[in-house]
């Protein structure tokens, strides 16, 4: 690790307007970056524009979550140059009949992935934190949209064992479970004025906090942690009969 | 492509309508906004003062706000090439640090570079540097029948001059490649001279177009008689760094940093009457010296923005702002008798401010010409101004005055043709582009900008 050759951060699902922020406020600090998605002509332009206003070093790199193996071959990839930080952006909210999918994208697309990248670390000593997205979704299944709710769910399991069986080799793994952010994931479904709804600026900085600091799990904006542990610690009895 | 209905407005908050806007923020998702069926119009940050950027009954808006990035930028010849949702704040925060500023602003660094090219913007430099489209090197632009056009003085001349001060009416500006300047800091040397009155203020910026490349004069509208027109006159040239204090010489081209004021909320209708307006004015020319002094360009070029959302101290009423452009030959007399008008009316404006005007482009519906300009705002609501607006319309008329479309919410749609000569033959290429005239605003509605 040389000044003039630092690790690279990459961001998967960089085309996420969160995912976007987070490598805005990297590209600012001089980190240089990787950007990883499918849409490689956008992930052109987002890489361009952090290279024309911060004179940051950015490269791209295809990868689609929906296809088991993608995972192995991008860690291959990364292993060309170890990274600071992997962080997994990517995610897809969809209905009963996506059950499959979701379970692909939001999680078992980041288990393959992050179990090549520590494998990976194993072998070349590289240190890098992974991070992935979940969703305050994840900490209880509510009738509007547990199908979702139960890919992050499954998610967060992962990570907590992941983290679990990563402690001792010194590795970190963060768990960052937004509440409502300002994407097109939430348009039309919660009010744009709600005061509970954050920019997508204010959730990249808590995930860049989170990764300097030595948080496990962060709820970002803060108060969805108070929050949730209401909405846990609920009786099931009662919660069966709630319209949330 | 989603779309919410929203509160949409110009600067001045006259008219305010509620209608859809899409928020494209990839190139796939601005592809499909425009594809959608239906009247639509551009829009900005929303800094025109009327009804300029505003749909069309039945129409769309189409922000160009999530569509931001900058794509290349060449140290050698200064292009910057970069979407049109870009604002000239994110440009002047990029490059002015690496000793790059744009070759034209407007009196706010908050509007777009789909907004500057499609209102052809002027600043305090047009009598050097001319407007903003004529650094303008091409544009790539959505066209109403769908598919895209780059077009540049080389390339579809015809329409890439429509488009600059088109007003969004051939289409989307996508992406601009602008020429940047380099300057030798981020100060100007200004010099400030009195105005007795309003042929000495005329006389004192025409005098000065040669040695000064800014220059602009506030007038006090309260003043009348034979004070009428007396005014601050600021002139100013770009400061060496051998010219600054040796604390700014080490970094000529960092700003000095300063805290953001906010309007929060609309202030009472009270806040600001005829008194206010007049101690406001006598204030500004009491303190002004016939002195040079350095002045940074964030206020000397944009000294509202340091209070944001400024426009709020109209309250709920709104205002319109009137800026009237008049040939060197009539200017005079022209200016002479809408200050007049405007005194009388005793609905005394916030801001004046007169600048000089150097010759036309080859833009047919760019709005300045050789001569002088006065920018004024006059607070609302509509039913109170209009019969201001329509006096002053009179006096345009007389003096062969033209209005400016990104100011305007008022002017008799009868006057256009002959203050735009060259309209017929703009909407002949815009009726090329757009047979069907899908591409409207309120503004084009109005003033039948389209046949
Ligand atoms: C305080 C203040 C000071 C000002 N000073 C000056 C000045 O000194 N000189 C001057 O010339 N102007 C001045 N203006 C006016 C302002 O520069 C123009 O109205 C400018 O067009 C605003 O840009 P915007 O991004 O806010 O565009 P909007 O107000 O949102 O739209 C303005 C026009 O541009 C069109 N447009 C916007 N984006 C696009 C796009 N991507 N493609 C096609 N069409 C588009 C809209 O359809 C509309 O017709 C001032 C305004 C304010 C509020
Ligand atoms: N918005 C919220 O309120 C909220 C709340 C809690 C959690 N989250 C989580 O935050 C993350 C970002 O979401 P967002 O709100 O920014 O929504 P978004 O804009 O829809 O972002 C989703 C991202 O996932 C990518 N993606 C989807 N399927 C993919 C695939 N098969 N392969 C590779 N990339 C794929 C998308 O890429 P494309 O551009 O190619 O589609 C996009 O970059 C998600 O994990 C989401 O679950 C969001």
């Amino acid at each position: 690790m040389t000044e003039t050759n630092p690790p690279p951060y990459v961001v998967v699902g960089a085309t996420s307007p969160i995912a976007r922020a987070y490598a805005a406020d990297c590209a600012a600090a001089g980190k240089p970056l990787l950007l990883v998605g499918r849409d490689l002509a956008e992930l052109e332009l987002i890489a361009a524009d952090l290279r024309v206003r911060h004179r940051a070093q950015v490269a791209v790199e295809r990868y689609d979550a929906s296809l088991p193996g993608e995972g192995r071959r991008l860690a291959r990839t990364l292993a060309v140059r170890p990274p600071a930080a992997v962080v997994a952006f990517h995610g897809i909210m969809g209905g009963r009949d996506e059950f499959a999918a979701m379970l692909q994208v939001n999680c078992a697309s980041i288990a393959e992935l992050f179990e090549s990248v520590a494998d990976q670390a194993a072998q070349d000593g590289g240190e890098p934190v992974l991070v992935a997205v979940s969703s305050v979704a994840g900490d209880r299944g509510r009738q509007s949209n547990y199908p979702y709710g139960a890919s992050k769910a499954a998610l967060d399991a992962y990570l907590s064992g992941l983290r679990n069986r990563l402690h001792p080799l010194g590795l970190r793994v963060v768990t960052v479970k937004p509440g409502f952010v300002r994407t097109k994931l939430t348009e039309g479904k919660v009010n744009p004025r709600s005061p509970l709804l954050a920019e997508p600026a204010q959730v990249a900085a808590d995930i860049r906090r989170a990764i300097e600091g030595s948080a496990d799990v962060v709820y970002t904006r803060w108060f969805w942690r108070p929050i949730m542990a209401i909405i846990r610690a609920i009786p099931e009895s009662v919660f069966k009969r709630l319209k949330l | 492509m989603a779309m919410t209905i929203e509160p949409l407005a110009g600067w001045g908050r006259l008219p305010l309508v509620s209608a859809p806007q899409a928020r494209p923020t990839t190139t796939g998702e601005l592809t499909a906004a425009w594809a959608v069926p239906g009247r639509r119009i551009s829009r900005g940050l929303g800094r025109a003062y009327g009804d300029a950027s505003l749909p069309a009954a039945g129409g769309f808006a189409l922000s160009a706000l999530g569509m931001s990035r900058m794509i290349s930028f060449e140290v050698a010849t200064g292009l910057l090439v970069a979407e049109s949702g870009v604002s000239l704040a994110e440009i002047i925060e990029v490059f002015l640090p690496r000793g790059w500023f744009l070759p034209v602003v407007p009196g706010t660094k908050f509007v777009t570079l789909g907004g500057a090219v499609a209102a052809d913007i002027h600043g305090k430099n047009h009598h050097v540097d001319g407007t903003f489209g004529a650094h303008v090197a091409w544009l790539d632009l959505l066209l109403p029948t769908g598919g895209s056009l780059r077009c540049s003085e080389g390339q579809e001349a015809a329409v890439f001059r429509a488009t600059i001060g088109g007003m969004g009416l051939t289409g989307h500006i996508a992406r601009v490649a602008i020429r940047l300047r380099r300057v030798p800091s981020a100060w100007c040397k200004v010099r400030t001279l009195r105005g007795r009155d309003l042929s000495h203020t005329l006389e004192l910026l025409a005098a000065n177009d040669g040695s000064y490349r800014h220059t602009v004069a506030w007038m006090d509208c309260v003043a009348v008689g034979d004070r009428l027109g007396r005014g601050v006159v600021m002139l100013g040239n770009e400061a060496s760094p051998a010219e600054l204090p040796a604390k700014n010489a080490a970094a000529p081209h960092r700003l000095p940093r300063r805290p953001k004021l906010a309007v929060p909320f609309d202030l009472p209708e009270c806040a600001l009457g005829p008194f206010t307006v007049g101690a406001f004015n006598a204030c500004y020319y009491g303190l002004a010296k016939d002195a040079e002094t350095l002045v940074d360009f964030e206020k000397f070029f944009f000294p509202l923005d340091t209070i944001r959302d400024w426009n709020r101290i109209y309250g709920r009423r709104g205002f319109a702002q009137f800026q009237a452009y008049f040939p060197d030959a009539t200017a005079e007399a022209g200016l002479r008798a809408c200050l007049a008008a405007i005194g009388r009316s005793r609905q005394a404006s916030f801001l004046a401010v007169l600048k000089r005007s150097g010759p036309a482009n080859d833009f047919p519906l760019s709005f300045l010409d050789l001569g002088y300009t006065l920018a004024l705002d006059i607070p609302g609501p509509a039913k109170t101004l209009a019969p201001l607006m329509a006096e002053l319309d009179a006096i345009l008329v007389a003096h062969r005055g033209k209005v400016y479309f990104a100011k305007d919410a008022f002017v008799s749609p009868a006057l256009i043709p002959a203050m735009y000569p060259r309209l017929d033959e703009f909407r002949l290429v815009r009726r090329s582009l757009d047979p069907a005239g899908t591409v409207r605003s309120l503004l084009s509605n109005r003033l039948k900008l389209h046949d």
